[in-house]
């Protein structure tokens, strides 16, 4: 009886009842709304992020992480390589060599950080082949190199054009020439005017560093596969001295500690919309026990408890909880869903390239949802528990009434 | 034992500044089977005497005691026990539960009770049908004319079979006839289940049926007449 007094009384003002069932649907909708397209928009910078930087686990030289010096290398890289592909059969594994130094051409000179990659893996995990503005990606040439759109701007060379590349090496200078083969533009002046690609080969001659790297990179389906793969990479290799075994939150914690600062400020958001939403329940159910002072002194005077009051106040915020929160999420889904046949697309607003920078990433501004079952849960768990919470004093209010002022209540 | 007695029964209100005595001092009883009417003229505690008696206010001091138990004593939960089962209450206003139908209103006490739901559906089907109001039992109160509400409040207060009921000016909404018939079914309660009640009302109609005649005056009892 209880449940269909409160069934029933929340129908009584139809539209009081769905404009807040409503508010906490919206509210609750937007942001798993909200949530799907964020990590949707991080997911894919994260994707961005290892697929240009490093890899969702990386092996590398014990300490390469912090001194980033060109001698720390991981010791015996092709049996690591071979042991990796074995205990990871469908990751992407493929290694580099990270450089810096001075790229020069006849007409100038920069400094420049290059990469040292296997082209055709590379091209498999990598996108910059996709980025090529002139030429093609790095082939057969072993002296080949791909230069960035405003790096080759800079050195004033072209496809075919000769430049150095010098780079310092326990005190010495180990100097190497490459032939543009393609220039690329990711849309992001840091990269495209201090970045190139070379053949590994290449730099492991150059360097002398025989087979060895100072990356090799574990590339995964996508990030969310990144703590399995962690944990099968550290137990392969785990009897192996002298490397570190890094997730990608860790190979590169700019971008990383960007996404958490990002998240942080949607959970403020959350926050504030959480608070606003519990005022307006509170507002709706305290008048709702505010107008039937007179019912529930009837009620009370034909022997229903107190307690039985609050009951029925708390019920009825269960019942507006219960519907909000299946409403907000069905809808927060679908917009995700619709969202996901085709994206939201904004490149528009990031310029030519289609890509916006964000912590070092070129960020691709077509962005699909990618929405989290645990955080819709949270979510619905807390707009149902701040629906509960708000109804608490009025249903206190209830608990405490005197019969006989309800009664006289006009 | 009498169902009810009140013992130097005073209750006074505050007025601003002021105290305004509404009872002062009143003792009467109430045995099983009477029809009991309480006049007097407005403002001479009909209403307040009801609400003391049925716990649904304090008194300033003096004592109601039901079925031997005093109601002071007995704290909020405990009066709330004696309304459940010992007593009902008919209002002026009809005071239904409005998004519940008339046999879902008839209803309420006894699940607030604990009654199984085959025998609560007897009880329900039983009084609505004494009360006149078979065939309406799924009618809400916005569908029901005044009487039946009324009806059906009559039907909500005696279905619990209590020691009393309450009425605070039944047929003072109702126009005469309506009012009449009321009247007479609960004349017939009384006579034919020995309901007991006790009316605060004007109406002359409840003096010329009822079997006791109670007449307060500025919160005295002025007379008792038993007939």
């Amino acid at each position: 009886m209880l449940f269909k007094i409160a069934l029933r009384n929340l129908w009584r003002n139809k539209r009081r009842s769905l404009i807040t069932i409503s508010a906490i649907a919206f509210g609750l909708a937007m942001l798993v709304f909200s949530s799907g397209f964020g990590d949707g928009a991080h997911g894919q910078m994260i994707e961005a992020g290892v697929r240009a930087m490093a890899g969702h686990v990386v092996v590398q030289g014990e300490g390469w992480q912090k001194k980033r010096e060109m001698d720390i290398v991981v010791p015996d890289s092709p049996q690591i390589v071979q042991q990796l592909s074995e205990a990871l059969p469908d990751a992407g594994i493929v290694q580099r060599v990270y450089m810096q130094g001075l790229l020069t051409s006849p007409s100038g000179s920069a400094g420049v950080a290059v990469s040292a990659v296997e082209p055709a893996l590379e091209a498999e995990v990598g996108d910059l082949d996709e980025k090529l503005v002139e030429g093609e990606y790095l082939g057969d040439d072993p002296t080949g190199i791909v230069l960035g759109k405003a790096l080759a701007k800079t050195l004033d060379v072209g496809l075919g054009g000769k430049v150095v590349l010098m780079v310092q090496r326990q005190g010495d200078i180990e100097s190497q020439l490459f032939r543009v083969v393609g220039i690329f533009e990711v849309g992001i002046d840091e990269i495209d005017a201090f970045t190139a690609q070379v053949p590994l080969p290449a730099a492991q001659q150059m360097l002398g560093l025989g087979d060895d790297v100072t990356q090799i990179s574990v590339h995964m389906p996508s990030h969310r596969h990144t703590r399995p793969a962690l944990e099968t990479v550290e137990t392969t290799l785990a009897g192996v001295a002298g490397i570190d075994v890094l997730p990608w939150k860790r190979a590169m914690p700019d971008l990383y500690e960007y996404l958490v600062l990002d998240e942080a400020g949607m959970y403020v958001m959350l926050v504030v919309v959480a608070l606003i939403v519990a005022m307006g329940i509170l507002n709706t159910v305290l008048m709702s026990v505010l107008e039937r002072l007179r019912e529930f002194g009837v009620m009370l005077s034909l022997g229903a408890t107190p307690r039985r009051l609050a009951s029925l106040v708390m019920t009825e915020a269960f019942l507006m909880g219960t519907l909000s929160v299946v409403l907000g999420v069905s809808l927060g889904i679908t917009l995700n869903a619709l969202l996901a046949i085709n994206g939201l697309d904004l490149t528009e607003l990031a310029g030519d390239t289609g890509s916006m920078e964000a912590a070092g990433v070129a960020m691709d501004m077509h962005i699909f949802p990618d929405l989290s079952a645990w955080k819709t849960a949270i979510f619905a768990a807390i707009a149902f528990t701040m629906t509960l919470l708000a109804a608490i004093y009025p249903a206190w209010k209830a608990a405490t009434l005197r019969p006989i002022e309800c009664l006289q209540h006009r | 034992m009498p169902i009810v007695t009140t013992e130097n029964l005073r209750k006074e209100y505050k007025q601003g500044t002021l105290m305004v005595p509404a009872l002062q001092g009143v003792d009467i009883s109430i045995d099983s089977g009477e029809f009991t009417a309480l006049m007097g003229p407005s403002g001479s505690g009909k209403t307040t005497l009801l609400n003391l008696i049925g716990g649904l206010d304090a008194p300033t001091s003096g004592k109601v005691v039901v079925e031997g138990k005093d109601l002071a004593a007995m704290g909020g939960g405990g009066r709330s026990k004696v309304r459940l089962e010992r007593l009902g209450f008919v209002f002026q206003a009809y005071n239904l539960i409005p998004v519940l139908s008339a046999y879902e209103n008839a209803e309420f006490v006894l699940l607030l009770r604990g009654v199984p739901a085959a025998e609560r559906h007897k009880r329900v089907m039983k009084v609505l049908e004494e009360v006149g109001l078979k065939g309406m039992e799924k009618r809400r109160p916005n569908e029901l004319s005044g009487g039946q509400q009324q009806r059906v409040a009559v039907a909500r207060a005696i279905v619990s079979e209590p020691a009393l009921v309450l009425a605070d000016e039944p047929t003072a909404n109702l126009d005469s006839k309506t009012g009449e018939e009321l009247l007479e079914t609960m004349k017939t309660l009384n006579r034919d289940h020995g309901v007991t009640f006790l009316f605060a009302t004007h109406d002359p109609k409840v003096m010329d049926n009822a079997s006791r005649v109670v007449r307060l005056v500025d919160g005295t009892v002025r007379e008792d007449i038993r007939k």
